[in-house]
């Protein structure tokens, strides 16, 4: 399935009446509830609320790493409900690229394997280009030095840096950040919100999920979240 | 472009891999081990039951013969076989002795003794099997005095004469007479007891019923093997009726049954090699469950990495194609391993399995086209196994929760119930394996433990066959035996010598039977005989509980018999003083029955192996007059020698022999042993088997280790927050570590239980194997019970410790 269209005027993302539950035997947890969000491309969209608010549920929907229950989910204009498994891993591979708040590096793969890894899955890069690419993103992350070093030889930071590198190597339409500076100290974590601003500047689309006010103000839009339903949106620029 | 991707990532999983070696060690070792037992094991059984017998159109060949006890049917006398005459449908008949016996035959330096056996030419004729090189034997050579002849075993002609084919211009000097050799038999001739083989005749005018002559025939290709039982027992029942064989119980059943399933039944290893290939199918089955158990563990390890993957967007099959990687090494590894432990053990089995296990020389056990398709086969499985296994994975996992805790989530509950259940199959498993050993090992120990009924401690024994030629009849026989007693008691450390026809545990029961006659007219039909000396129950240690023992002298022997208490157990009445009678005209007409006076009533002895009953037994002197029973088991039968010794009787085997030499040069010495390694060799299929078994069983325990090993070492990885909560919340690391036995102990205390279960239900099967022991004894249950809380100790100990020494900060961080 292609949904890669460059209509600029398109929104990225559009969720309608998006609905999440959780059931257990004994009783339904609603992680969202009748969500309806747009996300326009270049935008820098920060998602906040407290803990189990639903914020990353909601992110896991929007990088297909999860499904909803129910509402509708378009993706550059396609509806992405109800496609299969190997659909969706497609559209994951070309479309997102994730940042994750525990860096999900592979231990046993060195730091090019691990950039590299997202573009091996696409059967139309040759090894010089597949090169090239991870090249460009550790460079843009400042990382290019260490591309023999594996995952346990890196700092968090280090670590974190990579994980953006591999996100957007594979110049994905969205990318997706689940407390990227969760895990870092404050030092790590403003070099981490750096190079995203730098990347939007650049003119990607950024949707973050954060606790930190400081960190989700330098977005273009913060939607707060509570109980599983977006209680305020805010335009910040 | 895309393969170098693919080789890429298979040789990443392959480092990975190799880098922490211990589940490839554990998983290759595992499935080498199950791909090694179930090739032997099924390798053995088709060597030794299926294996085809190169007789020509075995179908058409039937043994006649009577049914007195078992399934099989047993021989028939000459006086039967002469009266035989032309049986419908039937083409030929051939005869052969009874059983093999001892020749001596004198080589350039020395004499051996070789195991011979008669035969006519026409049971080589029914055989049709084309001698080695040479012929069989020919019509004149098949008559009543004719030319002598000898053929000679494939093994005997490789062995004395290299497998030269100048051997049939040569003789065997056999019992000092010169036999020429005119045939080699073939290397699949399926009669392997026999090296050297004479032609058998009947005089027509036999009509001896002593004997029990193997009879074989060829019959018509549309005929049932009924009507050829019909036909003979028609025939042979008329004679007995003719000549009044009721009066000694002789009225038989006569059948036909086809060859291939008398030779089949008689390598005697049916029920062995069933429970061999019950064994090698339980371990087959734990082999697949802890490859299964590693497998998926293996797959949980790799959870973080497939979850990341997933994220990225990669396809399904990139997703299995590390597991799929891993386990083609392990399967790779598994399968070389198992092929080369098979190729040793067969080795070792075509050395250690005695031959009569297999029904022809040339289908010994060897690793076949099909064991190496079987061994890629079953490692196909084990990867099969891990691609269920990933697919269930991805299909089910969610990659959510692992990617949100960075891969720390250890087993998930599915996982682990999945895990619990595999190692309760296992331990379920292993339990009836153990349960088998152990009782096969108690019935080993009962066995050696039996008594004989007779104190060999001190004795040893040695058999001679004297020949025709030196020793004409009974008389020459027993000066010469006289001689060896007086010349072996002249030894200094000899307390006592003895001889017979035969001794109890010496493995060999020819035919030693005879029937007798009571006062009151009724018969004691087949009642086990040994013609016997002065001396032989002294030195056999042999009690005498009721009257007295033989005279030293002979003379005062004559005419009396001395029994076993089970015979007069079987009349029932007490014997001793009373009368039996050697009812030799039921023989042959001719001779006179002979009257006996019961001296002395002795102790039962185990005749024929620890395991078997006391059987009734009566025996006879050496003397001048009982000559014609000794004709009838001369040719079968060896004399054999018991001397008693002070002190150790293998250090007098030296001094034995030059006895032996000084007054029967020309004779070959046959199995000096101390009575003690004779009866050994009577345990030696029973101590095979337990070895055997106890093989199979410690393996299945190793497996069932290994596998809670596994699993406890992935859970409480999985658990090491839990545990890192409970030690914060002031949990001692001996209540961790108690934690981790209990959760291991529960598999394994429902797996015994279902094992014991499963055991009691096959038991009935398990007891026809049993000796003094039944299925259900708690002493062997206790043993495996003790066996099993000690395996998972130790399987649970390395991951426990593990859990006992978490730190409460270092795991707790992780939130």
């Amino acid at each position: 399935m292609n949904i890669s269209d460059n209509n600029k005027s398109q929104p990225v993302i559009t969720l309608n009446g998006l609905t999440k539950v959780f059931q257990t035997e004994e009783i339904d947890t609603y992680a969202l509830q009748n969500i309806a969000l747009t996300i326009m491309p270049g935008e820098f969209v920060a998602i906040t609320g407290p803990s189990g608010c639903g914020k990353s549920t909601l992110l896991s929907i929007l990088g297909l790493l999860d499904t909803a229950n129910s509402g509708q989910y378009t993706l550059n204009g396609h509806d992405v409900s109800g496609l299969s498994m190997s659909e969706l891993a497609v559209i994951r591979n070309s479309e997102i690229g994730f940042i994750f708040q525990a860096f999900n590096l592979i231990a046993d793969l060195s730091i090019e394997a691990n950039v590299e890894l997202p573009l091996t899955y696409r059967n139309n890069l040759s090894k010089s280009e597949r090169r090239d690419m991870v090249r460009q993103a550790l460079e843009l992350v400042g990382m290019s030095h260490r591309l023999k070093h594996y995952p346990s030889q890196l700092s968090g930071g280090q670590q974190q840096r990579v994980a953006v590198a591999r996100a957007l190597a594979g110049q994905p339409r969205i990318l997706l950040a689940d407390e990227p500076t969760g895990n870092l100290d404050s030092e790590n974590g403003k070099v981490v919100m750096d190079l995203l601003n730098k990347l939007h500047d650049n003119g990607s689309t950024l949707c973050m999920v954060t606790h930190d006010i400081s960190f989700a103000q330098q977005a273009d839009r913060v939607i707060h979240m509570k109980d599983g339903e977006v209680v305020k949106a805010a335009n910040l620029n | 472009m895309f393969s170098d991707v693919l080789i890429s990532e298979v040789l990443q999983s392959w480092k990975s891999l190799l880098k922490k070696p211990g589940y490839l060690g554990l998983a290759s070792i595992t499935l080498a081990m199950g791909v090694a037992a179930c090739i032997v094991v099924f390798t053995l059984v088709k060597a030794s039951l299926f294996a085809p017998i190169a007789v020509p159109q075995i179908d058409r060949v039937v043994k006649l013969g009577s049914l007195e006890q078992g399934d099989y049917a047993g021989g028939l006398a000459p006086i039967q076989v002469i009266n035989l005459g032309k049986l419908p449908s039937v083409r030929q008949v051939g005869a052969a002795t009874p059983a093999v016996s001892s020749v001596t035959v004198q080589n350039a330096d020395r004499a051996i003794m070789v195991a011979s056996w008669h035969v006519s030419k026409e049971f080589l004729d029914v055989l049709r099997m084309p001698m080695q090189i040479g012929r069989g034997f020919n019509e004149n050579e098949n008559k009543p005095n004719g030319p002598q002849a000898a053929l000679i075993s494939h093994g005997y002609w490789q062995q004395h004469f290299a497998g030269n084919s100048s051997a049939l211009n040569k003789s065997l000097l056999v019992n000092g007479v010169s036999i020429p050799i005119v045939g080699v038999l073939p290397l699949e001739f399926p009669y392997k007891n026999a090296d050297i083989i004479f032609p058998l005749t009947f005089d027509s005018s036999n009509t001896s019923w002593s004997g029990s002559f193997n009879v074989i025939a060829r019959v018509d290709n549309n005929v049932s093997y009924e009507m050829i039982s019909s036909a003979l027992y028609s025939r042979l029942h008329s004679l007995d009726v003719e000549h009044k064989r009721e009066s000694l119980g002789k009225y038989h059943h006569y059948i036909a049954q086809p060859l291939e399933s008398v030779l089949r039944a008689e390598t005697r290893t049916s029920t062995i090699m069933t429970i061999f290939a019950g064994c090698a199918a339980v371990l087959l089955l734990i082999v697949l469950i802890n490859l299964s158990n590693l497998s998926l563990l293996r797959i949980v390890a790799h959870n973080h990495d497939s979850a990341v993957r997933r994220a990225l967007g990669a396809p399904i099959f990139r997703l299995l194609l590390p597991t799929v990687a891993e386990q083609f090494l392990v399967a790779v590894f598994g399968c070389i391993l198992g092929l080369s432990l098979a190729w040793v053990s067969l080795k070792l089995a075509n050395n250690v399995l005695p031959s009569y296990w297999f029904i022809s020389a040339s289908s010994r056990p060897e690793i076949s086209l099909l064991s190496v398709l079987f061994a890629f086969v079953l490692s196909l499985f084990v990867v099969a196994i891990a691609l269920a296994f990933g697919w269930w994975r991805i299909r089910f996992t969610s990659m959510k929760d692992v990617l949100v805790s960075g891969g720390r989530t250890g087993n998930d509950r599915k996982s682990g119930k999945l895990g619990s259940l595999l190692v309760t199959i296992q331990a379920a498993l292993a339990t009836v394996l153990l349960l088998v050993a152990a009782l096969s090992a108690r019935t080993y120990w009962n066995s050696s433990q039996v008594d004989y009924g007779f104190d060999g401690e001190h004795s040893l024994a040695f058999h001679i066959k004297p020949d025709r030629g030196t020793y004409p009849d009974q008389e020459a026989v027993m000066i010469m035996a006289d001689g060896m007693v007086t010349r072996l008691e002249s030894v200094a450390g000899v307390m006592r010598v003895g001889y017979g026809t035969n001794i109890p545990a010496s493995g060999t029961d020819h035919n030693d039977t005879a029937p007798f006659l009571m006062d009151n007219g009724s018969v004691l039909d087949s009642i086990t005989a040994y013609l016997v000396s002065p001396g032989y129950f002294e030195s056999l240690g042999m009690e005498i509980q009721q009257g007295r023992e033989f005279d030293r002298g002979h003379s005062t022997n004559t005419d009396t018999i001395i029994i076993t208490e089970e015979l007069e157990k079987h009349i029932q009445t007490s014997m001793l003083g009373q009368k039996l009678t050697l009812p030799y005209n039921s023989v042959n007409s001719a001779w006179e029955n002979l009257p006996l006076s019961i001296r002395g009533i002795a102790k039962g002895v185990r005749a024929y192996g620890p395991n078997r009953q006391k059987p009734p037994i009566v025996w006879i002197p050496f003397m001048a007059n009982t000559e014609k029973l000794y004709n009838l088991w001369r040719d079968s039968d060896s004399l054999w020698f018991i001397v008693k010794v002070h002190g150790d009787p293998a250090s007098f085997k030296d001094e034995v022999l030059d006895a032996a030499n000084d007054i029967a040069p020309t004779l070959s010495v046959g199995r000096l042993e101390p009575i003690s390694e004779y009866q050994a060799l009577n345990l030696y299929t029973q101590r095979l088997n337990l070895v055997l078994i106890l093989v199979f069983s410690g393996v299945a325990l190793s497996l069932s280790s290994i596998g809670m090993y596994s699993v406890m070492a992935v859970s409480v990885a999985g658990r090491k927050h839990e545990f890192g909560v409970r030690a914060a919340l002031g949990a001692k690391p001996s209540r961790l570590m108690i934690d981790v036995f209990k959760s291991g102990g529960i598999s394994l205390g429902i797996g015994l239980i279902v094992g014991l279960i499963v055991a009691a239900t096959v038991s009935k099967f398990i007891e026809r194997f049993l000796y003094g022991v039944s299925a259900a004894d708690p002493y062997s249950i206790v043993i495996i019970v003790a066996v099993l809380i000690l395996s998972g100790l130790i399987a649970c100990l390395a991951p426990a410790m593990r859990a006992a020494r978490t730190r409460p900060m270092q795991s707790l961080r992780m939130d």
